[in-house]
């Protein structure tokens, strides 16, 4: 599979083209925007916690509730089959259609049906399938494929769609709005839905106690594919399944308003089968064959059972298709759906789906454009970890595409600095040289990116040569996480942290800890961060029960240690442990960690006024750690200083993203826009991230500084 | 409250006492176009044609008048078989507005439940570019959960086969700009009938 597509070409083709650049940008936006006024007073929290255990509980049952489901529509009249493959269930459908005299068929809206192709079965039959929600006919009319799963024609503008009309549909002078364009596609589609022999959709829900398909839709070609063909074909995976109806309603006031800031879909379809309603006529091909309506419930596989059966997967089959992750997406929202092979499921949910339903990604690359920023776990209404899921998926992909050289470069940040610290007279010189750019390019590293300096006496070094700590009558004891990139490449980051939290009354001492593992977790390797989290276990897990919190520098290793040791010792002998727990709730970020001592009154941090502005940008693992506004109330504490927070997506470095030369363009890319939000501000750039640090650098030509520097300037 | 959602949604609200009902539906069709019925509202039919509006019932399904409540009820003495369809097919294609009834209402989205099942309702709610809904004041709840609660089962003579409506048919799919219109109605108003004091 490898090397049959250019994704680098492909993501630098997304990015030069001004029409998808445009068209994606405001949709973005304006989604992001429309969902947060949506749940404005709601409780989002306490509903996908709902939401999330009815899930985890049907996927747990998911045979039984399927019996049911099969049960259930069989009672009512219904056919019901469940195919393990998408193959099995285009043979069942193109089947049926071909005994009935099928000629043309209405679909509405399917995520799984562009999963299994179903369109193409049908017209290799000679069946006529025609997509009827507004924008999968316009994809369809272009010969493309959806690239978001909500706004399958998201990446087309408006001058687009009405060249495209007018080719299709041979009209000379066609309207130049979208509600005329919209009329146009009505006018045209009404005649098909009247003379439709088979109306297919998808479901968004199936109940397993009554059989009842529940159908989310706006434009209300649900409704009409679904009344008036006689024959109604729904498609759906097995993972859509909830065990009653009262479960519903929880999921319906989370859906719209993640999916399209909508309190409530304009229509939500409740069907139990074919309705005992007149079977109307209006000069369809199956006139006087088919004289019932009918009724059929096609269930596909197609890799989810075993999903469900992998605990490190199974967190995929909780999506309910909202595409909020898509709209919260900084690579996505500068690359659209396309890039990622979309088959039909984009982004970094998509990675999993597609690994799901195919076996394997169409491309390593793909995998590799999730930065883990984590906001899609925080709009996702199932709080489904994606970033966390693209890692074991890229763990899989590398046992099939291999792990290159400068994968495993990249995660061992703390060789590199073993070997390069005490080198670094020799290594920093020979690092801006021709010899080194050609290397980097070899690699696969974008030779205009500047490797970190090394410095030779490194964080530990300072510490242990200083001697011992000198604070009196401690307030707190702590153990700083020393973090690969501070103790080699910026030690007077973790000195200025040292010194802050010692005049703030802290006893200070170095864990003697191992990597926390993202930047291996990062290469979607999990054995080598399996191996540190349990040494890194013991280490913090020794120094907590002698009463220390555990501080970190660097906000990605935090949410390594709180957000990820669980799972990644889910499936070793620690799995468990309550080690795992004290580390969530005893670990903290410097800038958290001194805010709260300021809050609860025991921080001794007295600091003297400093002039100037600062303009503070937040890590994205802070933001998902729920401790976004930390950085800026650290800063706060100095006397008289003005802080400007900057409200902006990831900056787009993620460790070693940017570094990749398939990713460096895109990496600025996002970037991009948090560079000319700093540069609207003079004075200094605070960020917490030693990545984001560089990539502000050099974004802005501007020096970057940690809180705790800041802070440190103000103890003198 | 609903009154409010369902205007954010774009669908319209008016109020009638139910001896009234026949003047204020009248009022929302579209009056150059005939207007199709629900069966169980077929006792509106000669009232609106006394007004003048062409009207017809939306099904040729036998036997269905017999199990109608009769409600709401102004002219006691009608039946389905007194007003059928000539030729659904045409009076479908060709009406302005349909008119139903509404199984439940949900305040806080401004939501109407429509029965999809027998009398052929969620097509005469979905295909003319009109849809009138005819509410129960009586039957609005403040939430989804208690209103799909209520409705559950109660959707004779088809348990199970009802629509949530939230407004008319809509999209965003040509560069996210908000279309009114698309496949379903482009227009909804529900005239809430009020409770006698």
């Amino acid at each position: 599979m490898a090397g049959e597509r250019d994704v680098r070409s492909e993501i630098h083709a997304a990015l030069q083209s001004p029409t998808l650049a445009r068209a994606l940008g405001n949709a973005m936006a304006t989604l992001a925007e429309r969902r947060l006024t949506a749940f404005d007073g709601f409780d989002f929290e306490t509903f996908r916690h709902r939401v999330r255990a009815l899930k985890e509980d049907a996927l747990g049952r998911n045979d039984e509730l399927l019996a049911r489901t099969v049960e259930a529509v069989e009672a009512y009249g219904g056919h019901v089959i469940v195919a393990a493959t998408g193959d099995e269930a285009c043979a069942y459908v193109t089947r049926l259609a071909c005994e009935r005299g099928v000629r043309l068929a209405v679909k509405s809206k399917s995520m799984v049906s562009e999963e299994i192709h179903l369109n193409q079965s049908l017209e290799s039959a000679g069946v006529e399938v025609i997509e009827t929600d507004l924008g999968e006919r316009i994809i369809q009319l272009a010969g493309e494929r959806p690239s978001h799963l909500i706004v399958p024609a998201v990446h087309k503008t408006k001058e687009q769609v009405i060249a495209l009309l007018a080719e299709k549909m041979g009209i000379a002078e066609p309207p130049t709005e979208a509600e005329e364009l919209t009329r146009l596609v009505r006018g045209d589609l009404r005649e098909r839905f009247l003379r439709a022999d088979m109306g297919i959709t998808g479901a968004n829900f199936v109940v397993a106690e009554t059989g009842t398909l529940v159908i989310v839709e706006n434009e209300g070609n649900v409704r009409l594919s679904t009344q008036l063909p006689p024959i109604h074909v729904a498609v759906t995976g097995r993972e859509k399944i909830v065990e009653r109806m009262g479960d519903v309603s929880a999921f319906l006031e989370l859906l719209p308003r993640s999916a399209t800031g909508q309190l409530l879909s304009s229509y939500v379809s409740f069907i139990t089968g074919a309705p005992s309603t007149d079977v109307l006529d209006f000069g369809r091909a199956t006139s006087g064959t088919v004289n019932e309506r009918e009724f059929h419930l096609v269930i596909v596989d197609n890799g989810r059972s075993a999903a469900a059966a992998d605990p490190e997967l199974r967190e995929a089959l909780y999506c309910i298709r909202c595409g909020a992750c898509l709209n919260a997406c900084a690579p996505y929202a500068k690359v659209g759906g396309h890039v990622y092979g979309a088959d039909p499921y984009p982004g970094g949910i998509g990675c999993a789906w597609t690994y799901i339903t195919k076996g394997h990604l169409p491309a390593k690359e793909i995998n590799g454009l999730c930065t883990t920023c984590s906001r899609c776990t925080e709009v996702c209404p199932l709080k489904i970890d994606i970033p966390w899921l693209n890692t074991v998926v890229k763990e899989r992909n590398n046992a099939e595409f291999g792990l290159g050289l400068r994968e495993r470069l990249f995660a061992r940040t703390d060789l590199l600095g073993e070997v390069l610290s005490p080198l670094a007279p020799v290594a920093n010189p020979v690092m801006g040289t021709r010899v080194a750019r050609f290397g980097s390019a070899w690699l696969g590293v974008d030779p205009a990116r500047r490797i970190p300096r090394y410095e030779k006496r490194t964080l530990e070094a300072w510490f242990r040569e200083r001697g011992a700590p000198r604070v009196p009558e401690p307030v707190r004891r702590a153990a700083l996480f020393v973090d690969c990139f501070v103790n080699h490449n910026l030690p007077q980051v973790g000195r200025a942290a040292v010194e802050v939290l010692e005049r703030a009354g802290v006893d200070v001492v170095l864990a003697h800890n191992s990597c926390c593992g993202r930047p291996a977790m990062s290469q979607g390797m999990l054995a080598k961060p399996r191996a540190w989290a349990a040494a890194n276990l013991e280490e913090l897990g020794r120094l907590a029960a002698e009463g220390r919190d555990i501080v970190c520098v660097e906000p990605s290793c935090l949410s390594t240690l709180r957000d990820d040791y669980r799972r990644l010792l889910e499936t070793t002998p620690l799995a468990g442990d309550r080690r795992v727990e004290t580390l969530e709730r005893r670990s903290y970020d410097v800038t958290e960690y001194l805010v709260l001592g300021a809050r609860e009154g025991w921080s001794r941090l007295r600091l003297t006024p400093l002039e100037g502005e600062f303009i503070v940008h937040g890590h994205c693992h802070q933001k998902s750690l729920g401790i976004g506004s930390a950085p800026v109330e650290a800063v706060r504490l100095v006397p008289g200083v003005t802080v400007h927070e900057v409200e902006a997506l990831c900056c787009g470095m993620v460790g070693s993203f940017g570094y990749k030369a398939e990713y460096s363009e895109l990496s600025v890319a996002i970037g991009s826009g948090l560079f000319d939000r700093l540069n609207e501000y003079e004075g200094q750039i605070v960020a917490c991230g030693i990545s984001c640090r560089s990539q502000i650098e050099m974004g802005t030509g501007r020096s970057v500084e940690h809180p705790v520097e800041v802070l440190a300037r103000a103890l003198r | 409250m609903f009154t409010s959602r369902l205007d954010a949604a774009g669908g319209r609200v008016s109020f009638a006492r139910a001896r009234d009902l026949a003047e204020a539906v009248a009022a929302a069709v579209d009056p150059g176009l005939p207007v199709v019925l629900t069966p169980e509202l077929s006792c509106l039919v000669p009232a609106l044609r006394e007004l003048g509006i062409t009207a017809g019932v939306g099904t040729r399904l036998a036997g269905f008048a017999a199990e109608l409540p009769r409600d709401p009820a102004p002219a006691p003495d009608c039946d389905v078989a007194d007003h059928p369809a000539p030729d659904l097919e045409d009076l479908l294609r060709r009406a302005g507005t349909g008119v139903t009834g509404c199984l439940g209402a949900v305040a806080s989205s401004g939501t109407i439940v429509v029965g999809r099942g027998g009398g052929n309702g969620g097509l005469i709610a979905a295909l003319p570019p009109r849809h009138v809904a005819i509410l129960h004041e009586a039957d609005i709840r403040e939430g989804l959960a208690e209103t799909l609660a209520a409705v559950q089962g109660s959707a004779a003579p088809s348990p199970g086969e009802y629509v949530l409506i939230t407004g008319p048919s809509r999209t965003a799919d040509i560069e996210m700009m908000s279309v009114i219109g698309v496949h379903g109605p482009l227009a909804l108003h529900v005239c809430v009938v009020l409770g006698e004091e």
